[in-house]
């Protein structure tokens, strides 16, 4: 049951991991790491607590050890093959607009990256971030605010009319 | 009331809903007669739209072997948990080729929305047992449709269950859950027995009806239809939580 429920969870641990280190091939290296740790450590897992917030915490603690350690890898990669491919689906407009957010994500300070995302993209209430990152609930919330608003100054400049189509 | 009166950490909570109804009632108003605050609360809305209109595709892709191999690899030791894992797989998987709207079954979604929309109107009479008493209801509704039913824990997502009932579908008996979140908007989860026995059928099925989202799929001799918001994400989601949730006794 908890590797069923586990593996119910690694599209979203993918998701996360490709738009906190920005490759694909990388991000599925550190959800495998997250895995390989959780399965480690189920007994340490009670069945009360949320299973998704506790394996973004593991993510969370091998991506300070590892990630950051090594250089990240160049944010260009997820501005080539990846993601065309996958917004294959989607007008060149969402596309070009996607890759802007997605260069300007990568320009982030880490610290201000991962409230952004899990807020964001994660959908996490504050409180479970900050659980995750161990940190206090303000702390998270001027990350957030600091991260937001530098994203809407790099899109902004870049962009007149990514601003008129949001209006 | 003036846009200065709202700080820029207040835009956030209000966005990321971590506010009461009355603070967002107050941003809400304040937004209304200031564009300058719409802009702003709408490009950070955008921020987030973006983020998911990138990486969401990710989501039902395939899960590549490795990862699914470094979490089954340590558990050679339970079958059961292998079992479990392959047959998790396998649905996640078929999850992965989307949902789609399909004619068939056309009845059990028709049956599930208006007992649906019936009952969530109601307000001291919505269920016939209790949540209080949810060993109780399952154990009534198993007996009653002789097979395990299970109202499944959806805590996880913010829904409680309020309790369940017990309905006739052409003759038959039929169940139904009804959950409820803090919003107080209500999902409910029908349940009746499938034609074909024990049919593992693990896609999703959505469809739109009536301002309302079904999602539907088979497990063992049951036929399941969840009923509420139409947001064919969020219901998946919902889906497979249930399903995880009563996996142990239902998939295997």
């Amino acid at each position: 049951m908890f590797n069923a429920s586990i593996i119910a969870l690694i599209p979203r641990l993918r998701r996360y991991a490709w738009a906190l280190v920005g490759n694909r091939e990388a991000a599925d290296e550190l959800v495998q790491d997250t895995l390989a740790r959780a399965i480690d450590k189920q007994r340490l897992w009670h069945r009360d607590k949320k299973l998704r917030p506790w394996l973004f915490t593991i993510m969370h603690n091998i991506y300070v050890n590892n990630v950051i350690r090594d250089s990240r890898k160049s944010a260009v990669e997820i501005l080539d093959g990846d993601s065309a491919r996958h917004s294959a689906g989607n007008s060149a407009e969402a596309h070009a607009e996607f890759l802007q957010v997605c260069d300007a994500i990568q320009k982030l300070p880490d610290d201000q990256r991962q409230v952004v995302l899990l807020v964001g993209l994660e959908q996490l209430g504050y409180s479970e971030v900050a659980s995750i990152l161990k940190l206090p609930i303000g702390t998270v919330t001027s990350r957030l605010a600091r991260g937001r608003a530098q994203l809407r100054t790099m899109i902004e400049g870049k962009s007149a009319i990514n601003l008129k189509r949001i209006k | 009331m003036k846009d200065t009166d709202i700080s820029e950490y207040d835009i956030h909570r209000y966005i990321d809903g971590e506010m009461s109804v009355k603070e967002a009632d107050r941003i809400s108003a304040c937004a209304a007669n200031d564009p300058q605050l719409t802009l702003r609360i709408e490009q950070y809305r955008h921020i987030n739209y973006s983020l998911h209109l990138g990486f969401d595709p990710i989501l039902s892709e395939a899960i590549p072997q490795t990862l699914l191999q470094s979490v089954s690899k340590a558990s050679y030791w339970n079958l059961y948990a292998i079992a479990a894992t392959l047959v998790l797989g396998i649905f996640i998987g078929y999850l992965g080729r989307g949902l789609q709207p399909v004619e068939f079954r056309q009845s059990l979604t028709q049956v599930a929305l208006s007992s649906h929309t019936v009952f969530t109107s109601e307000g001291r009479h919505a269920v016939e047992v209790k949540a209080s008493e949810v060993a109780h209801l399952n154990a009534w509704l198993s007996k009653r449709l002789q097979a395990a039913v299970i109202a499944p824990d959806l805590t996880e997502f913010g829904l409680s269950l309020v309790g369940g009932r017990l309905l006739p579908d052409a003759g038959k008996p039929a169940a139904q859950f009804m959950y409820e979140n803090q919003a107080g908007n209500r999902f409910t989860l029908y349940i009746r027995k499938s034609e074909q026995k024990n049919v593992e059928e693990f896609q999703l099925y959505y469809q739109p009806a009536q301002g309302l989202g079904v999602i539907y799929w088979k497990q063992g001799d049951l036929s399941y239809a969840l009923t509420g918001d139409d947001n064919s994400e969020y219901l998946r989601e919902l889906a497979i939580g249930a399903q995880l949730s009563t996996a142990p006794k239902l998939s295997l």
